[in-house]
């Protein structure tokens, strides 16, 4: 039959094809990387499931392209939106400049299932309009369907994201391009929790991961490989070198300040080892909450950036008023000693 | 004959639709007018429109079919094909959606989801509450057309009756001042044939209660047990016909000044629209206005999706603009607040969802939304400033308020439905781009007072905080008069402070915080924002005990006084305070902490206080709790419900309520001491 191509004639000539890395050796020897036209399903402990997607995210930008990244959440009950400044500490560690690397990234959000549904069709058309796109990501496919904002049947809706799902995994594997896509887990029957998203969503899948921190904090985290077409299912356990906190939602900058605050407290002031230092960090932290406007109004740096620069501000100001102080001083000497010389 | 009169009500029976209408001499008329439903349907892609329009025909319930062209968008650049059906009667209507909605041939359905009333109310451009001259001939509708009362003050003469049903066998009315006028009593059935005479008698156009249709239909309810037919209605019968149903708490939040509007804004009955949130209100009228330029109204499935790029995302996804405030005591200090600063940024930037896109906003043709935000945002700017006209608390003040607060409620939320994913023709850009506008107005707004040697402590979204030594009110209007001009957006002086302290965050004293503030104004009086007092989880006694400290405090000529005289009186208050408290002085009730618990107690994971107070017996959504035992391992002997407490209670936690209030007052003399 003229056209028609066998699943296993598909899937020996994509073993041929480049695979996308996931920014970890260990995974990549997993998976044996990210292959175009494959559905991966990503699940499990939101952290390391954000983590390992914009991990992907940076890899593929790395290789060149764009990338299109879906983020499914209805705000009302919880939000799902992309950490920018955790993505972009990550390119800068990557040796990328972020303004041209975040240039390449289309960020589709959609707050109800049938923005979900229509964003997917975007998709595709963006898939057949940019043959630059490399890699599709869909962060928490499956949410809407319990969190939609409409009301209908569960079956409705259900019914909704399997089309949806299927449609954009054709549209990938027609471009040869890897689908990753991530979902939270429920409670299933056996020892290990399932994928939201039913049936459909794990036969749909070429590749389930099942991810989970060891501990309460721990660096590492196990990743179950539970379906591959070519592997065995098998547990290894990783660490991604660069510790970033990202996808939890698109915070408020006064927040994104706070925090960054917070962590160079504890990861940068507390190892200083002169206690004036330390002092003077305290009175940076007055500086940058004064011109926290000012920060937040520029739009083209990253927040590291502005509170460094507005430091520097900070310090040619005090500079400034110290001469001015010096000058008024010197002013005044000036006339003591003519006073004296007269009397 | 053409009579003149006010539009009340509008209901659906069978086929027709029921309008009871006010006369100008007082007397309530219903009058009928036969009406049959329409929507429009597209043709699927390939379909030809008079293949779907035979297939349509064929449905016993369809009245008519015809093929038209609208508008697909608000852009309205393209006219598409498509079928208006029109439908038998309502009753018809969900049957014939559902069989058009199977049709092969047909794509998408428009005009479909709003109430049959809405859409009679569009069709004849008349909003409930509007002064009309109408025609009818044997009780029949002929013609109706809304008067322009233009912006008359005074609401429509509905007459209230406000009551509310205890334990059943009671029945209390009250007058237009919420006073109890009588209670009726004496048995159930007494009472309710009393109820039934009042409503009679007095015939009024609107029946307030809290619950109100629970509580009518519980009262129709126990009248048909009890073995009679209690008629609340106009037109005969047990159901309150032409009579409105309104929420208490709507009426007393708003009152009927404030519904009229309401009910112009939607077009949509008054007992509809009155407890509908912003987002639906907006609907409705963003429905109309589509709808009278001929465009489409799609299914209510929200506005489409979000695209964009990484970087755009970073650059534009921001919320107002906060310069962080000065934290201390400022003498002399004027607040300039943009006057609705969002909407009026609709307006005179000309943001609405088809002029905005990626590469800015289209000039060339008006926008849809500043089209119709335009005329509420005037007209309540209108009653706002007429207000001042009247004495506070008179009846003239009264209305203008209610109006002007009605509109308000819903024009501060147009800017944030907007990039709202409920919103059928939403677009987050819009969102962004009024954000963004905003940003750059109180920038140069700042600009503008520091070139005129004011200093700038605050700026917040739409208000700037400034001072100048010497400065007198009139410097502040000046200033505020060339901002308005640099910047195209009202602003003015909102309040003028005598003495003004700028709080930094209790977490951390070194950051400032956003909206934390308290004040005296030049008239005497005290203003404050984001305070202990301003919550309702603090103790009575701690909100007098900070409003006397502001009192205390500010009692002085100059900000030396303050400082040196003032300052060491509060403190020695304080200290008075904690001592009554450790010596068990204080009455228990003065302590009682009231939170509202949002969740089933057992949602929770945590036993916060509120939620173990609950869980311990507390009677209502809001819990009104007390700290018996703070420090106690136990959560179940923490605190106690304010329903378990008898007269003479005294075992509060002495220790934990000092500190509840050193806490508050350290929160209000931390940045001057």
């Amino acid at each position: 039959m003229s056209g028609f191509t066998r699943g296993l004639d598909r899937f020996l000539s994509s073993l041929g094809e480049d695979a996308l890395s996931t920014g970890c050796d260990r995974l990549d020897l997993l998976l044996g990387g990210l292959r175009p036209g494959r559905l991966y399903l990503v699940y499990g402990d939101p952290d390391p499931v954000e983590e390992l997607l914009i991990h992907i995210l940076v890899e593929s930008l790395r290789a060149g392209g764009r990338a299109a990244y879906m983020l499914c959440g209805n705000y009302r009950v919880e939000k799902t939106l992309l950490n920018v400044e955790g993505l972009v500490r990550l390119l800068e560690e990557s040796g990328l400049a972020a303004e041209d690397a975040l240039k390449r990234v289309y960020v589709l959000c959609a707050f109800s299932a049938d923005q979900q549904a229509g964003l997917i069709d975007e998709i595709s058309d963006l898939l057949a309009r940019d043959p630059e796109v490399r890699l599709v990501l869909v962060r928490d496919i499956a949410k809407l369907v319990t969190d939609d904002a409409r009301s209908r049947s569960r079956a409705a809706r259900s019914q909704e994201l399997q089309g949806a799902a299927l449609r954009l995994k054709q549209a990938c594997a027609e471009r040869n391009v890897p689908l990753v896509v991530s979902c939270r887990s429920r409670r299933g029957r056996g020892l290990l929790p399932m994928p939201e998203g039913g049936e459909f969503l794990r036969h749909l899948a070429n590749v389930i991961l099942y991810l989970h921190r060891s501990g309460r904090g721990a660096a590492y985290v196990r990743a179950h490989l539970l379906k591959h077409p070519a592997q065995v299912p098998r547990t290894v356990e990783y660490s991604l070198r660069r510790d970033v906190e990202v996808g939890r939602s698109t915070p408020p900058f006064r927040v994104s300040f706070e925090e960054t605050v917070a962590r160079l407290r504890k990861e940068f002031q507390k190892a200083l080892v002169d206690r004036d230092r330390r002092e003077a960090f305290e009175a940076l932290v007055e500086a940058w909450s004064s011109e926290l406007g000012a920060m937040s109004y520029a739009e083209s740096l990253t927040l590291f950036d502005l509170m460094l620069l507005a430091a520097v501000v900070d310090n040619r100001s005090l500079i400034a008023r110290l001469m001015k102080g010096f000058d008024d001083l010197r002013a005044e000497m000036g006339r003591l000693r003519e006073r004296d010389a007269e009397g | 004959m053409q009579n003149e009169g006010w539009l009340l009500d509008v209901s659906i029976d069978g086929g027709d639709m029921v309008l009871w209408l006010k006369t100008v001499a007082g007397e309530v008329v219903e009058i009928r007018e036969r009406y049959r439903p329409r929507f429009h349907v597209a043709p699927k892609r390939g379909v030809n429109i008079e293949e779907l329009t035979a297939r349509l025909e064929e449905h016993p319930s369809v009245y008519a079919v015809e093929a038209t062209r609208r508008f697909a968008s608000l852009r309205r650049r393209r006219l598409i094909d498509v079928v208006r059906v029109t439908v038998e009667s309502v009753e018809d209507l969900p049957k014939v959606e559902s069989f058009v909605r199977g049709l092969k041939e047909a794509g998408s359905l428009y005009d479909v989801d709003l109430r049959p009333v809405q859409w009679y109310l569009f069709r004849r451009g008349v909003a409930p509450s509007d002064r009309v001259l109408w025609t009818g001939v044997n009780g029949r509708l002929e013609e109706i057309r809304a008067v322009d009362d233009g912006l008359a003050l005074e609401p429509p003469p509905f007459k209230p009756l406000i009551f509310s049903v205890d334990q059943g066998d009671r029945i209390t009315v009250y007058d237009g001042e919420f006073k109890t006028s009588c209670v009726l009593e004496g048995g159930e059935a007494t009472a309710l044939s009393r109820f039934e005479e009042i409503v009679e008698e007095r015939d009024p156009d609107l029946l307030v209660a809290e619950s109100v249709s629970g509580t009518v239909r519980g009262l129709l309810d126990r009248a048909k047990a009890l073995g009679f037919d209690l008629c609340l209605g106009r037109g005969g019968g047990g159901a309150p016909s032409g009579r409105v149903l309104l929420e208490l708490k709507t009426f007393r939040e708003v009152g009927l000044a404030g519904l009229v509007e309401k009910a112009r804004f939607t077009l949509a009955p008054l007992g509809m629209c009155a407890d509908w949130p912003a987002g639906k209100t907006i609907d409705s009228r963003q429905c109309y206005e589509a709808w009278r330029l001929g465009v489409l109204i799609p299914e209510s499935r929200g506005g489409y999706g979000y695209v964009s790029t990484a970087w755009d995302l970073a650059r534009r996804d921001r919320g107002g603009l906060i310069l962080s405030p000065r934290v201390g005591l400022h003498e002399n200090v004027g607040c300039l607040d943009f006057e609705s600063m969002f909407p009026n940024i609709i307006v005179r930037r000309n943001v609405s969802y088809e002029t905005v896109g990626p590469e800015g906003v289209d000039q060339s043709r008006p926008g849809f939304l500043g089209g119709f935000t335009r005329r509420f945002l005037e007209r309540r700017l209108y009653f706002k400033h007429l207000r001042s006209r009247f004495p506070v608390g008179s009846r003239e003040w009264v209305w203008c308020e209610q109006r002007q607060l009605a509109l308000k409620l819903v024009l501060v939320c147009i800017y944030g439905y907007s990039g709202c994913f409920a919103n059928r023709f939403g677009n987050v850009r819009v969102f962004q781009e009024i954000n963004r506008v905003a940003r750059r107005v109180l920038v140069q707004a700042m600009n503008i007072a520091l070139e005129r040697g004011f200093e700038v402590i605050y700026g917040n979204s739409d208000s700037l905080f400034v001072k100048k030594l010497g400065a007198a009110r009139w410097d502040y209007e000046e200033l505020a008069g060339e901002i308005a001009t640099a910047t195209g957006l009202p602003i003015r002086l909102d309040r003028h402070f005598r003495f003004l302290v700028l709080l930094s965050k209790a977490s951390d004293p070194r950051t400032q915080a956003a909206n934390h503030y308290y004040g005296k104004l030049m008239d005497g009086s005290l203003f404050c924002r984001g305070m202990e007092l301003r919550r309702h989880d603090t103790p009575p006694f701690i909100k007098r005990l900070q409003m006397r400290g502001m009192k205390v405090l500010f009692d002085a000529e100059s900000a030396e006084e303050v400082m040196d005289r003032q300052l060491p009186k509060v403190q020695k208050l304080v200290e008075k305070a904690c001592g009554e408290i450790i010596r068990g002085e204080v009455e228990a009730e003065e302590l009682v902490i009231s939170k509202m618990l949002r969740r089933r107690p057992s949602e929770y994971a945590s036993k916060q206080p509120h939620v173990v107070a609950a869980e311990l017996g507390a009677e209502d959504n809001v819990i009104k709790y007390l700290f018996t035992d703070a420090g106690r391992v136990n959560p179940y002997m923490r605190v106690m419900p304010v329903s378990l407490l008898n007269g003479c209670h005294h075992g509060y936690d002495r220790k934990k309520y000092a500190e509840l209030v050193r806490r508050a007052a350290e929160n209000l003399l931390r940045p001057i001491l």
